[in-house]
């Protein structure tokens, strides 16, 4: 946590009580100078309605400190960056900082023999001038006759030229603009006029200020590599030397038409740039607000909650602390709101009886709308207001909600949530009900109504499935009572008989450890087809007995489906249900025999198959064997526990 | 002696120094055509401002006297002679009278006078001592000594002119002296180290490209097409208006008696004796002076365009400068006039040659020599990288430029010429800046701490 953060919460903290008083605080006006404090306090809270003025006359300012008056002498003083050892005057402080500490009396001796350089390195520390620290000198190329001869030789530019170039370039500083409008080459062997010549003369040669760059940096870069080789240049040195080298005058020259062309455009191309420059940034403009416009269209199809349900703008305590205001402002505000409402249906109520039935309809029902939604938004009972008929609501939509979530929401979002049960196992049978009810997992036409109907649907899967949960554990109790009963009755039964006696008990015996498995959220059961067909096929009787024993379905509704579910099923089933039941009866008598012998195996898989009494029930094993195996096993299992107790 | 010549560093302005400055009493002195201005540096305004002309009062076979300043040279003393030690392109031709000139300029407002030398004074001197009271000075005293003085110089000086100049100023026994360029000092007197300065003084109008501090030499164009051209114009109106407008300067008028407008006037014209009457220099010098006022009051620039074309509506300006109220004045014998279209016409000339006034003797101005095509052709001679920047930092200078209206009518000629580029005139509101604006820069530089050491006294 950082100090801000700390401040963040403190200072909110600490603000929050003192604003108030701090306000008060302002109210107060500050007594005038002058004004006595007992005249001030008969005021009050208003301001006296004449200025009071000060007519004191005004003190004499105070000399707090009373110090000698500075002395300041005018001293004679020369600049160390004059060579002729000039002496001015001026005033300064006596033996005092500033321009005075660093002047120093006359000293013509020091001055001139001081280099101009050498004042450069040590400007401070040294006693001088302060301003001569300002006389800054570019350093140009130097080079010896020799070097000139060897390396420097050009057929344009004679060594003269160039010396009178390089001596121009140290005057103007690489002013190159002054420089090539100073320049004024008289060849030396041409006769000289005295000393009216500077203005009259005209140069020898019209040097174009290209000409001159080049020259000059052509000289200045080979004097700079001469004196160090370009291996051992720093950084800046080198790029200077690039710059140099790679300096193109008729680049320059062309760039230099270009701009003069640019600067000399006539009336007409001017305007016209200016209209297209005014055009690009109205489309640009054009182009920015559509793209914002396209933006926050996508934001709001998009993702509607993403942006309102991130926390991402409220990480600092100060901005939580901003949300809960405004929070609770749109409390207040709904409280508001809520408060007025029944105020303002008020008048509307009052005239509703006295109005004509014709046109009474729609206004009542918009009025309606407009006090449902302010009550259920403030909770308060609207009991005692009037209310349309039931055809009426459903006609313009009215919903009573019982509470209303925050912020809006879509009615599929309402049913995906409803279509989702607390375990995926559950989920999944759930939309194989819908399945096989051909309902699709999206409403096509989500209507208020139709998504009631759904939802009550919904309802009932889920009662049912429970039911038979339920029912499930209930057949298997009864089948282990009867085994029991059986075994004490005596083993030696005939298999075949009981079957039969037994067929629907059998069938609901299976479907029972089958429901088992479901309810322990064990998969073996569902991720086989088959051992699926088994319980879904038997759903009918269990049905049938749970309206007898339980009378847990109602509602019409569930009745209605679930009668459709069985309808649909009869006749899938109808052709092979002989067959199946057959297939069952086998199986359960394998099984009664697995119970039976669970006593000497209690965990034998394949002991209780091998050891099965019944032939035909062997010779159809092997048919039905995929489909019970797991079933047998964990009945078999389930079994031998029970009676072990 | 080394001359001026050494290019001055102005690193104080470009370090944003702003306490750059080191006071050493320096003098600043800025001789024009029409008048030399002094004071020391530091100062807004010059402290002493008297006219370039003097005085020459015959005395007999060899004595001749010599009056200078205001006071003197404007008294109507017999058979008086005014001349001017300056050429019309503001350069010096008589370097004696001027340098007198600018001693009493010095000596008369802003220290004592100088003492006399024994050796360089002749006879002449001893006599304008007496008129501007230089008598009773101490012989030891040298007050000037301490002061080094700065000085103006046209861009277009020539160095032997320079030179006498450095050596004019150690006569007047101050301790170094420094030329500096006028049109640089009229670029810093705004604060601007580049910039195209147009100076319209009273003899020569001038455009010169500054460039950090330093002039362009190939830049400056000058045109006699000034303060003078335009006193001339007046003339030239006066004379061949109907009726004949009468030019009797003050000194002339005895006494008058109102008369209506246009009414010939009734006044009483003072009379010389024979032999006593002063020079014609002198009556030009006084009806100078009568169309200064006139000028300053009376004249003004067709502020949009040019007076002979037409506006935005297709109207002509001429007939819309008619319509404009007409404004009265009264000349110094009584006669009087509202000067209504034509009191445009006396400065049309400066911008559109086709619309001056002409007669035998004072032909058309060349079409060059409008400060617009001077403009134009000064920045033709700079490098073309700096063009743009100049023409957004025209400094507009002088006298002449503070006729009614001039700024606002260059900014349109200028626009009109180059639509492309950024245009600004940067002219001072302030009068005295607009009049002094050289001597304002040269004082501003000579108190710089870094200017005065660095630069060659």
């Amino acid at each position: 946590m950082t100090a801000a953060d700390m401040k963040d919460m403190l200072g909110e903290l600490a603000i929050e009580p003192h604003a108030p008083r701090v306000k008060k605080q302002k109210v107060i006006e500050k007594r005038p100078e002058g004004v006595p404090r007992e005249l001030f306090a008969l005021f009050g809270e208003r301001a006296p309605p004449i200025a009071i003025l000060d007519t004191k006359a005004k003190e004499r300012p105070k000399f707090s400190s009373r110090q000698k008056v500075r002395a300041w002498e005018r001293k004679q003083f020369t600049n160390p960056a004059r060579d002729d050892g000039l002496v001015l005057r001026h005033w300064q402080r006596k033996e005092d900082t500033g321009i005075a500490a660093l002047a120093t009396p006359a000293d013509s001796n020091i001055a001139s023999e001081m280099d101009t350089d050498e004042k450069e390195k040590d400007g401070k520390a040294e006693p001088g001038y302060p301003y001569a620290r300002f006389n800054v000198k570019v350093t140009v190329p130097e080079y010896s006759d020799e070097q000139y001869e060897s390396h420097l030789k050009s057929e344009d530019w004679s060594k003269e030229e160039t010396d009178y170039l390089v001596s121009l370039a140290l005057e103007y500083d690489l002013r190159w603009i002054v420089i090539s409008d100073r320049y004024e080459y008289q060849p030396s062997d041409l006769p000289k006029e005295s000393a009216d010549s500077m203005s009259v003369t005209v140069p020898s040669k019209d040097r174009s200020m290209e000409d001159m760059k080049a020259r000059y940096y052509s000289v200045a870069a080979k004097t700079m590599a001469l004196k160090q080789p370009l291996q051992s240049m720093s950084t800046t040195e080198f790029e200077l030397h690039e710059k140099m080298t790679k300096f193109d005058a008729t680049l320059e020259t062309t760039r230099k038409k270009l701009a003069q062309t640019l600067f000399v455009r006539p009336l007409e191309e001017v305007k016209e740039e200016e209209i297209l420059l005014a055009e690009l940034k109205r489309i640009v403009t054009n182009q920015e607000k559509f793209s914002q416009e396209r933006k926050e269209l996508y934001d709001r199809l998009q993702a509607p909650h993403s942006a309102a349900g991130s926390t991402a703008m409220y990480k600092t305590s100060h901005d939580l602390f901003k949300l809960m205001q405004d929070l609770l402002n749109a409390d207040k505000n709904k409280k508001r709101r809520s408060v007025g409402g029944p105020g303002e249906g008020g008048p509307s109520m009052a005239n509703g009886p006295s109005t004509g039935a014709s046109d009474r309809g729609p206004r009542s029902s918009l009025g309606g709308t407009g006090n449902d939604k302010r009550t259920s938004l403030g909770g308060s009972t609207s009991t005692g207001q009037k209310h349309l008929s039931a055809r009426d609501e459903a006609k313009f939509g009215i919903a009573h909600l019982e509470r209303t979530s925050t912020g809006t929401t879509f009615r599929h979002e309402r049913i995906n949530n409803l279509a989702k049960a607390k375990s995926n196992a559950l989920t999944l049978k759930m939309t194989h009900a819908l399945q096989e009810l051909g309902i699709p997992a999206r409403l096509s036409m989500p209507t208020a109504a139709v998504c009631d109907e759904y939802e009550k649907l919904v309802g009932s899967i889920h009662t049912l499935l429970e039911v038979r949960k339920v029912s499930e554990k209930l057949e298997t109790e009864i089948k282990i009572a009867r085994a029991q009963v059986e075994e004490k009755d005596g083993g030696n039964a005939d298999a075949n008989a009981d079957a039969n006696a037994n067929g629907e008990q059998g069938k609901l015996e299976t479907v029972g450890v089958g429901g088992d498995d479901d309810g322990d959220e064990d998969a073996e059961g569902e991720d086989d087809d088959e051992a699926d067909a088994v319980p879904e096929r038997v759903e009918k009787e269990e049905d049938d007995d749970d309206e007898d024993e339980d009378g847990e379905g109602d509602e019409e509704e569930e009745e209605e489906e679930q009668e459709q579910e069985q309808e649909q099923e009869q006749e899938e089933d109808d052709d092979d249900d002989d067959e199946e039941e057959g297939e069952q009866v086998q199986a359960q008598g394998k099984q009664q025999a697995v119970a039976d012998s669970a006593d000497e195996d209690a965990d034998g898989d394949e002991g209780p198959e091998e050891k099965t009494p019944s032939e035909t029930a062997a010779t159809r094993r092997n048919s039905v064997r995929k489909r019970s195996a797991s079933v047998v096993s964990h009945f078999s299992n389930k079994s031998s526990k029970r009676q072990r107790k | 002696m080394e001359v001026v010549g050494r290019v001055l560093t102005f690193n104080a302005f470009s370090q944003g120094l702003m306490n750059a400055a080191d006071e050493i009493s320096a003098l600043v002195l800025d001789p024009g055509f029409s008048t030399i201005r002094a004071g020391f540096a530091g100062e807004d305004v010059p402290k002493s401002v008297v006219s370039s002309y003097y005085g020459v009062v015959p005395l007999g076979a060899s004595k001749t006297k010599y009056l200078y300043g205001d006071n003197s040279i404007n008294v109507p003393s017999p058979r008086v002679t005014i001349h001017n030690p300056m050429s019309a392109d503001g350069n010096i031709e008589n370097w004696d009278r001027a340098k007198k000139l600018w001693e009493y300029a010095i000596t008369s407002r802003l220290t004592s006078a100088k003492p006399a030398n024994p050796i360089l004074h002749d006879k002449d001197d001893k006599v304008e001592q007496q008129d501007v009271e230089m008598d009773g000075m101490d012989e030891q005293e040298k007050p000037m000594a301490e002061n080094p003085l700065l000085m103006t110089e046209t861009g277009w000086n020539s160095g032997k002119n320079r030179e006498k100049a450095v050596l004019l100023q150690r006569e007047l026994a101050t301790t170094t002296v420094v030329v500096m360029q006028k049109l640089t000092c009229h670029s810093f007197s705004v604060g601007k180290a580049s910039a195209l300065v147009i100076d319209v003084g009273a003899s020569s109008t001038s455009i010169t490209p500054v460039h950090d501090g330093l002039i362009l030499k190939k830049g400056i164009v000058r045109s006699p097409l000034a303060g003078n051209y335009i006193s001339d114009q007046l003339r030239l109106l006066f004379s061949t208006s109907s009726p004949q407008v009468p030019l009797n300067p003050h000194y002339l008028v005895s006494s008058k008696t109102p008369v209506d407008a246009l009414a010939p006037s009734q006044a009483i014209l003072r009379t010389f004796a024979n032999g006593s009457a002063p020079d014609v220099t002198f009556r030009r010098l006084q009806e100078e002076r009568l169309l200064t006022e006139f000028k300053e009051t009376v004249v003004q620039v067709w502020p949009s365009g040019r007076l002979a074309g037409h506006d935005a509506q297709g109207r002509n300006n001429l007939e819309a400068a008619k319509n404009t109220p007409p404004r009265p004045f009264e000349m110094p014998d009584g006669y009087n006039q509202a000067f209504g279209a034509e009191r445009y016409r006396a400065v049309e000339g400066l911008f559109d040659p086709k619309m001056a006034l002409t007669d035998a003797a004072k032909p058309a101005p060349q079409a060059g020599w409008t400060i617009p095509e001077l403009i134009k052709s000064s920045l033709s001679q700079v490098d073309v990288d700096i063009r743009p920047h100049l023409l957004s930092n025209v400094v507009v200078v002088g006298g002449s430029t503070l006729i009614h209206g001039f700024t606002e009518r260059l900014d349109n000629e200028l626009k009109a010429m180059f639509p492309g580029p950024r245009v600004r005139l940067s002219a001072p509101g302030n009068v005295y800046e607009r009049k002094f604006a050289s001597w304002i820069g040269g004082s501003i530089l000579a108190s710089l701490g870094t200017f005065h050491q660095v630069c060659v006294f």
